[in-house]
């Protein structure tokens, strides 16, 4: 994504995000006694913990921002550091651009600096957006620049981490997953840290930890800016050092280019395909199991709190039923899951078509390999990784809730985890009819398609937009189990022009020009 | 000898264009036969038919005594892309491995005969090239097919390895392959055993580059189709 359009989005988000927190707590607990209720229910479960990080204060309306607010922000901030320092530092590099900048008469040091200057611009814009956000929300202005400056602070650290591995790493994939993977980290101490107990200590191992530790607006303790900023800077002054003496394309560590040769998953075009497709797979795979926990295990806390009545008779338009309940609170989530695999068969269809444009394609249908099995093959991968995908998110959810002792049977959150799958076919026999039809737009075409169809539904239930329009898109028509019922003529009828599309994508692609990018 | 390709009349269209204008011709099995041209005279466009992925094919199109593109003919066709068409998250042995299962025969010794040993273990992301050019090359000669198909085979390589590529080239229709090779350097068709000459998707003529020599006058190549052209 152009970096631009990525800081501006980030600086939106913030400034949003550290409006509503504060304005909304105002006007849901307004009085002393509903805020030390709130506490008790909610600030004291160590479920919430895990994304929020430690309430000191969570009475006051500058106590709970700095919690709420300040804690999600945080890791916001460390992922903004990482995706800005790697894309300035070293995307161009990868991309080959850098090699034209630095044949013109600018010093390497030059082109290092002038990219860090332009990250501090899009932090100082992130700290200037939290100030207005909480001004905005109600807040006090000098302990809202505060708070701003120990979130924004986390974002300098991270980019200087994102700096170094940007040049530990040979390529910009691998700097950008070591960068995760310091995310990770610091977010895994914050959250022993914050949640078990007598590991208090352990906040001061991570960045994420020491903007707790400054306690806006609870007691400030403002000589902790010196960690962040010292480590900051020292992280950059290293990544420098290394940066002159390092040659482009090159890394500290050495990519691994030499491997002992695995034929498994070779022996047909669609087992290549799942071979290559195996990671993104597993890593989607993981995400649904590790979101499926945890949405089950914050079921209880989630839905008995925190939610103004107003909000839940806007979420109940959305067909969950009410979301005080666990049950309802896990139906209104699912449907996410269902979004969340809906653009994962787009992302099948897109690799298909990602292997006609580099011209692979066409050296396989040259060979003994039928168009009919290549693409056949390819939307069978894509509807068998939906189904799995399907069967982490119900299995693991009700892992989740059975721990917290929400008694929802396996059966009813595989039914539904399997709400994912018409949806799923429904969009993976357009993907491949838009691929047939119009290979070169076809992948923006099936993104776009989910997104409208659930934008469609997301603001047309909650708007009150006519039934019969809102209708019209196929999430509308979607049973959210445990809730409801799951929807069997509505999900037929989706499988049904589902097959329908993938019959007419390949007829239409066993007669067409193979086209290039 | 009997020949491998034959076609008569073919016309191919891509999109509003048509690329090749009702086209004969033939070429003989066991050699070298050299298609140069321009860029967009069709070279490309004649071998994706030959291939059997062109669309939109008319006329009589014959390779190996089959129609092209039918399963038997396919299983033994090697052909190369313009671009190489590889998979950069595998190695060069995988790579290689690959093909050989899809087209149902196995590795051999390609790497050897490409000089791809030392590289056989390295991710083909991480290769010159010229190296790519190789495993691509590779990739179309394992399970030893009968006919080849090589689009621009030698292009953006060093002289060094465009002449070794030109003697493997060579030795290969001498084991009896039939080889293709497209090409828009008009240098090399005198490493060819005949040359077809396309421009704007008719064929000027096809001949052996001594007969060309002949027929213009000239022993410069360049000249020599520039010559053909005028004299159209």
């Amino acid at each position: 994504m152009d970096a631009r359009v990525r800081t501006i989005a980030f600086v939106y988000a913030f400034a949003v995000y550290s409006y509503i927190q504060p304005a909304g707590f105002r006007s849901t607990y307004p009085t002393l006694a509903d805020r030390i209720a709130f506490a008790h229910s909610f600030a004291g479960n160590a479920a919430i913990r895990l994304f929020y990080g430690f309430p000191y204060d969570p009475v006051t309306i500058g106590g709970y921002s700095a919690w709420r607010v300040g804690g999600t922000l945080a890791i916001a901030a460390a992922v903004f550091g990482v995706l800005a320092a790697v894309r300035a530092l070293r995307a161009d590099e990868d991309s080959g651009r850098m090699e034209l900048v630095l044949a013109n008469p600018i010093a390497r040091r030059t082109a290092f600096s002038s990219s860090l200057v332009a990250i501090a611009l899009g932090i100082a814009l992130l700290w200037a957006a939290m100030t207005v956000g909480y001004v905005a929300g109600g807040l006090p202005v000098g302990g809202s620049a505060y708070l701003a400056l120990a979130t924004a602070l986390v974002a300098a650290v991270f980019v200087g981490i994102g700096a170094i591995t940007s040049q530990l790493a040979p390529t910009r994939r691998i700097a950008l997953e070591l960068g995760s993977a310091f995310v990770a980290a610091s977010l895994l101490l914050r959250v022993i840290a914050d949640t078990a107990g007598g590991a208090g200590w352990l906040r001061w191992a991570t960045p994420l930890g020491w903007a707790e530790e400054m306690r806006p607006f609870t007691g400030a303790h403002p000589v902790v800016l010196l960690l962040p900023l010292a480590l900051s800077t020292a992280l950059l002054f290293t990544a420098a050092r290394i940066a002159r003496g390092r040659d482009l394309g090159t890394g500290i560590l050495q990519a691994r280019d030499t491997t002992s040769p695995r034929t498994r998953l070779l022996s047909s075009p669609t087992a290549q395909a799942l071979r290559s497709e195996r990671s993104s797979l597993i890593a989607w795979g993981g995400c649904f199991a590790v979101f499926g926990v945890i949405l089950g295990t914050v079921a209880t806390s989630v839905s008995s709190a925190g939610i103004t009545p107003q909000v839940r008779r806007q979420l109940a338009k959305l067909g969950s039923g009410s979301i005080v309940s666990p049950r309802g609170y896990i139906a209104l989530i699912f449907i996410f899951f269902v979004l969340a695999v809906c653009l994962f068969v787009c992302a099948q269809i897109a690799a298909a078509r990602q292997e006609e444009s580099e011209e692979r394609l066409e050296t396989l249908l040259a060979l003994p390999v039928g168009r009919l099995r290549w693409l056949g093959g390819r939307i069978l991968l894509g509807a068998e990784a939906a189904l799995i995908l399907s069967l982490i998110a119900g299995l693991f959810t009700w892992a989740g809730t059975s721990s917290q002792n929400v008694h929802i049977p396996l059966w009813q959150m595989l039914e539904a985890g399997s709400n994912c799958l018409p949806a799923a076919l429904l969009f993976l026999g357009l993907s491949s009819l838009s691929y047939a039809l119009v290979p070169r737009v076809s992948t923006g075409i099936s993104y776009g398609l989910v997104m409208v169809a659930f934008l469609w539904y997301l603001v047309g239930a909650i708007a009150g937009v006519p039934k019969w329009l809102v209708e019209a898109t196929p999430f509308a028509h979607i049973g959210l189990v445990p809730t409801h019922a799951f929807q069997t003529g509505a999900a037929l009828v989706m499988v049904a022009i589902g097959a329908v599309a993938i019959a007419a994508a390949l007829a239409v692609f066993k007669h067409r020009d193979l086209t290039g990018a | 000898m009997a020949p491998a390709v034959e076609f008569e009349g073919l016309t191919v269209d891509r999109g509003a264009r048509r690329v090749l204008q009702g086209i004969s011709g033939s070429f003989a099995a066991g050699r070298v036969t050299g298609l140069f041209g321009p860029s967009g005279s069709g070279k490309s466009t004649l071998i994706r038919a030959i291939a059997g992925v062109q669309m939109r094919v008319q006329g009589r199109l014959e390779v190996l005594g089959s129609q092209a593109g039918s399963a038997g003919v396919r299983r033994q066709l090697g052909y190369m892309t313009q671009a190489p068409a590889l998979y950069e998250d595998l190695t060069v042995t995988e790579n290689v491995d690959y093909f050989a299962t899809v087209r149902g025969g196995q590795r051999g010794e390609v790497l050897e005969r490409l000089q791809l040993t030392e590289q056989a273990s390295q991710l083909v992301r991480d290769l010159s090239g010229g190296q790519r050019a190789r495993v691509s090359l590779a990739a179309a000669l394992v399970a030893t097919p009968r006919l080849l198909l090589l689009d621009e085979p030698t292009v953006g390589l060093d002289p060094l390895l465009r002449r070794e590529l030109w003697q493997l080239f060579r030795q290969l229709a001498a084991e009896g392959c039939t080889l293709l090779v497209s090409s828009h350097v008009l240098d090399e068709a005198r490493h060819c055993d005949e040359v077809i000459l396309l421009r704007e998707g008719r064929i000027l003529a096809q001949l052996t580059p001594a007969a060309l020599a002949a027929r213009t006058g000239t022993e410069d190549l360049d000249d020599a189709f520039v010559r053909l052209v005028e004299g159209e």
